[in-house]
């Protein structure tokens, strides 16, 4: 852990899923870019849904995680952007992007997220995370720049009306965390492989797409697991099919 | 120049201060028989604690509303042997629906 130490990192969306993933950086003491424009409201402080507590209702999300995060991990240092990504111009996150080992993007808003997505592709490795409803499961997408298809090919989506926000879903604080905790731990495998050089062994990278059940279902029927996916670049597509830059 | 040792005060009482001390009146009745009592009274206090202490810890009940208990209905094992595994593959749609 101690490895990453100071390394940047990029987190759009420190909601429920985001709000565990950012924890679970902690022992890993980095700089943590994250941006979020929402307020903490008392029921983000029920049943564990956030990491936020009482004594934080009002703050900007980003800046009650600042307040837990560096006061439980001496050594993380968060950079709190509370704005909206809509706010925020395609050359600020271009930077950003390039100076971070890896970009998480843990938000529900479809159009933002085919943008972030798109504009983070040739530049870093991008791991999406996201609930499904009941929070009965949920899947992680990693994006490796010319490597792995980009984030539309592997979620099969041609438009941002393709994806539907599910608003107050009810979910399982434990199954929240585990799809954040999974996601937390693969960020840190690709940054800890990108400073150190050496190869991730956690899980095999050809899998871009992976599914996690928190209960049994036709993936999984046995009960709670995970499932890992090759996908395939759609032809034609102007994001993934573009050749590396020489 | 003045011996600092010589000048130094002693921690102990000085000779006639000791003469006093041996040749004090003694106490009067009425006062033993008082810290007698409050000797008697921290005895009492102490063996109640000793005895409360031997005892089991018990926690004040909560004040939270019974849970409604009702048995698990767990799967009953299979004899069969199991299906040749399928290549299942995730479906794209199912992973539209989300939250965050």
């Amino acid at each position: 852990m101690g490895v990453l130490h100071g390394a940047e990192v990029t987190q759009i969306g420190a909601g429920s899923v985001g709000s565990h993933l950012a924890y679970g950086f902690g022992p890993a003491e980095l700089r943590l870019n994250l941006l979020d424009w929402g307020t903490v409201k008392a029921k983000h402080t029920e049943h564990g849904r956030t990491i936020y507590d009482t004594t934080q209702i009002g703050m900007k999300k980003v800046h009650a995680a600042k307040q837990k995060l560096e006061r439980e991990f001496p050594g993380t240092k968060i950079n709190a952007w509370p704005y909206s990504t809509a706010e925020v111009p395609d050359c600020e996150f271009k930077s950003m992007f390039a100076r971070s080992l890896v970009v998480i993007l843990v938000i529900d808003d479809g159009p933002e997220i085919l943008r972030l997505a798109a504009l983070a592709y040739p530049i870093t490795e991008l791991i999406h995370a996201a609930m499904h409803r009941n929070g009965d499961s949920g899947h992680i997408v990693v994006s490796v720049p010319f490597a792995t298809p980009c984030l539309p090919c592997t979620l099969g989506i041609r438009q941002a009306a393709d994806i539907r926000t599910l608003a107050s879903e009810p979910a399982s604080s434990l199954d929240i965390i585990q799809i954040a905790e999974y996601s937390a731990r693969m960020a840190l495998d690709i940054a800890h492989s990108k400073v150190t050089g050496r190869r991730i062994s956690r899980w095999d990278t050809a899998k871009d797409l992976i599914y996690i059940t928190n209960t049994r279902e036709e993936l999984s029927p046995d009960g709670p697991g995970v499932h890992y996916e090759t996908s395939q670049r759609r032809p034609g597509c102007a994001i993934c099919n573009r050749q590396m830059p020489s | 120049m003045m011996n600092a040792l010589a000048t130094r005060p002693t921690p102990y009482p000085s000779v006639t201060r000791r003469t006093q001390l041996a040749t004090r009146a003694l106490t009067s009745p009425m006062v033993l028989e008082e810290l007698l009592g409050q000797l008697a009274r921290l005895n009492a206090k102490i063996t109640a604690l000793e005895r409360r202490s031997a005892q089991p810890m018990v926690m004040p009940p909560a004040s939270y509303l019974p849970v409604q208990v009702r048995p698990v209905e767990y799967d009953e094992p299979v004899s069969s042997a199991p299906p040749a595994p399928r290549q299942l593959k995730v479906r794209r749609s199912s992973l539209l629906d989300i939250f965050d």
